[in-house]
C-alpha cells in the first residue's frame, strides 16, 4: 500500500486520465483496461475485471487485471450465468460476498472456480447512468475481508466515471449513426430520381421502365441500386450498358 | 411564464411519441410547431449535404408551403442560408433594406406572399445538418421566443432521426415509408428532368439544376412544371440556352 500522500496523487491522476477519454474520441477496452489497473494500483485489491453489454445486450468481458480474475470472469459468463458479477449487472446493485466458501449454495460453480484461483472476497460494482445498467467493474480479495468503506467509494466513482464516458460515446455514436443514414437515404433517392431520368430521356423509354432497367441490372450484377444510379448519373458508358444489358430477352 | 413552459415541454413530448400512421408525421411535426411557437405558419424541408435535394416535408398552410417552393424554385432564401451556415437566420423585417443583399429575388417574392418576418433554424445535430424548419409571420417583428424555437427545432430533429431509426429496426413502419416519400413535396419530377438535362447536355447535375431554375425564373414558373414540360419532351433546354 502506498502513503496517503502519493495515493491521492496517483488517485487524482487516475480521475484526469479517465476525464481525458471524455473529451475526444476514445477505445472503450483501453479506458476499460485503464480502469482494472487503477483498481489494483489504488486499493486493496487483489485483482479486477471489467464487463461491458455489447450491441445485444449480453455481457462480455473486457479487461481484467491479470490471468486469475480473467478466468474467475469467464467461468461465470461462459458457464452458468451464476455469479455475483452477472447478479449486480441484473439487480443495478453492489453485490459483496465475503468468504466466498459460505456462497456455495448460491453459485456453486463460481465459488469452486474463484477458489481454485485463490480469491476468498468478491465486489462486484455496477456500472449504471440512472437506469441504465452497461456493465460492472468486480474487485477480486485474497483475503476474507471487504474492501474498507473508503477503497468502495472510489471503486465506484471509478466505474462511474467509466460508465458516463461510455453512455455519452454510445450516445454520439448513435445519433451520428442516424444523421448518416437520413443523410444518405434523402441522398441515394434523389440519385435514383436523376438516373431515371438520364435513362428515359435520351432513350425515349417512360420512367417507371427506366427504374425497371435500373433494378434489374442492379440485382443481376449483385449491385446496390445507389451505385448504379450514381455511376448512370455520373457516366455515359455506364447508363449505355444498363440500357443494352435491359435490351436483352429475359429468361 | 411556467404555463408556457409545460405547454412547451408537452409539445416536444407529443413530437416524438410513437405515430400510429407514419403518414400523419409531417403534418404533426408541423402542428407541434405552430402550436408552441409564436408565429403564423411552418415549413419544414429536408436537405441534402450537396444541397441539390430538398423535400418539404410539410407545412401548417399554404403560405408555409409556398415559402419552402420559392426556396426550392429560386435556390436562395434565409433557410438556404440557415443551413448551408448550419446556425438560425432571423429575418425579423423582410421589407427593410436587406444589407447582405443574399435573397433578392426571394425576398421580392416572400413580400408578394404578404409574409413580414421569416425565422429558419436548422434542423442538425452538431454541425450534421439534415433540414431547416422555417417559421413565417405576416407581420415584421423581432421572434421573442428565440430559445423556445430552438428547443422545437431539436424536437424536430429526433423526431426525424427516430424515425429513421424505427425504418432500419425490424418491424418498423408497415410500408416502409421513407422520409423522401413522406414528404408533400419530394421533387421528383425536378430530379428526374436534372439526371435527362445532364445526360443530353453532358452536363453534371448541379449545372443541369441551375439551368433548369435558370428558365423558371425567366419564364416565372415553377421548377416542377418546367421538369415536367422537359420529361414530357415538350421543352428542350439546350437550345434555349445560350
Amino acid at each position: 500500500m502506498t502513503t496517503r500522500a502519493t495515493r491521492e496523487a496517483v488517485l487524482a491522476a487516475a480521475f484526469v486520465d479517465i476525464a481525458d477519454t471524455m473529451v475526444a474520441d476514445f477505445d472503450v477496452l483501453d479506458l476499460l483496461h485503464r480502469v482494472a489497473r487503477h483498481c489494483v494500483n489504488l486499493l486493496d485489491a487483489s485483482a479486477a475485471g471489467m464487463l461491458l453489454t455489447d450491441g445485444h445486450g449480453s455481457l462480455r468481458l473486457l479487461a481484467s487485471s491479470n490471468e486469475q480474475a480473467r478466468l474467475v470472469e469467464l467461468f461465470q459468463l461462459e458457464n452458468d450465468q451464476h455469479g455475483p458479477c452477472v447478479e449486480c449487472f441484473h439487480r443495478g446493485e453492489p453485490v459483496t460476498a465475503v468468504g466466498l466458501s459460505r456462497w456455495a449454495d448460491r453459485w456453486p460453480g463460481f465459488v469452486r472456480e474463484a477458489a481454485h484461483q485463490g480469491f476468498n472476497t468478491v465486489h462486484a460494482l455496477p456500472m449504471r447512468l440512472r437506469d441504465q445498467v452497461i456493465g460492472g467493474l468486480n474487485i477480486f480479495r485474497v483475503e476474507t475481508a471487504p474492501l474498507p468503506a473508503d477503497d468502495l467509494m472510489l471503486a465506484q466513482a471509478l466505474a462511474d466515471s467509466a460508465t458516463i464516458a461510455i453512455v455519452q460515446q454510445r450516445a454520439i455514436a448513435r445519433t451520428e449513426m442516424l444523421v448518416e443514414q437520413l443523410q444518405g437515404a434523402l441522398n441515394s433517392r434523389v440519385i435514383i430520381e436523376q438516373a431515371k431520368g438520364a435513362l428515359s430521356g435520351t432513350n425515349h423509354i417512360s420512367v417507371e421502365e427506366a427504374f425497371r432497367r435500373l433494378r434489374d441490372y442492379a440485382r443481376a450484377h449483385n449491385l446496390l441500386l445507389t451505385d448504379v444510379a450514381r455511376a448512370v448519373v455520373t457516366d455515359q458508358s455506364r447508363a449505355v450498358e444498363v440500357l443494352r444489358f435491359a435490351g436483352r430477352p429475359r429468361s | 411564464m411556467a404555463g408556457d413552459r409545460f405547454r412547451l415541454a408537452r409539445a416536444l413530448a407529443a413530437i416524438t411519441v410513437e405515430l400510429s400512421e407514419p403518414a400523419e408525421l409531417p403534418a404533426r411535426l408541423c402542428g407541434v410547431c405552430l402550436e408552441v411557437l409564436p408565429v403564423d405558419g411552418v415549413g419544414v424541408t429536408l436537405v441534402t449535404r450537396d444541397q441539390e435535394g430538398r423535400a418539404m416535408l410539410g407545412a401548417s398552410d399554404a403560405v408555409g408551403a409556398r415559402i419552402e417552393q420559392l426556396q426550392f424554385d429560386l435556390g436562395e432564401g434565409p433557410c438556404v442560408s440557415a443551413f448551408s451556415d448550419a446556425r438560425p437566420v432571423l429575418v425579423s423585417d423582410l421589407g427593410a433594406a436587406d444589407p447582405s443583399g443574399r435573397w433578392p429575388m426571394f425576398t421580392r417574392a416572400a413580400q408578394a406572399l404578404g409574409v413580414g418576418a421569416l425565422f429558419a433554424f436548422p434542423l442538425q445535430v452538431g454541425i450534421s445538418g439534415i433540414g431547416v424548419l422555417d417559421c413565417y409571420r405576416a407581420n415584421p417583428g423581432a421572434l421573442e421566443a428565440e430559445a423556445e424555437a430552438l428547443a422545437v427545432a431539436d424536437a424536430v430533429t429526433l423526431a426525424l432521426l427516430n424515425y429513421q431509426a424505427q425504418l432500419t429496426t425490424e418491424g418498423g413502419p408497415g410500408d416502409g415509408a421513407d422520409l423522401f416519400d413522406l414528404s408533400w413535396r419530394n421533387h421528383a419530377v425536378v430530379h428526374q428532368a436534372t439526371g435527362a438535362l445532364a445526360a443530353r447536355l453532358k452536363i453534371d447535375t448541379g449545372e443541369a439544376l441551375a439551368r433548369l431554375r435558370g428558365y423558371a425564373f425567366r419564364h416565372a414558373r415553377r421548377v416542377d412544371e418546367v421538369a415536367e414540360d422537359v420529361m414530357a419532351g415538350r421543352l428542350d433546354l439546350g437550345e434555349e440556352q445560350e
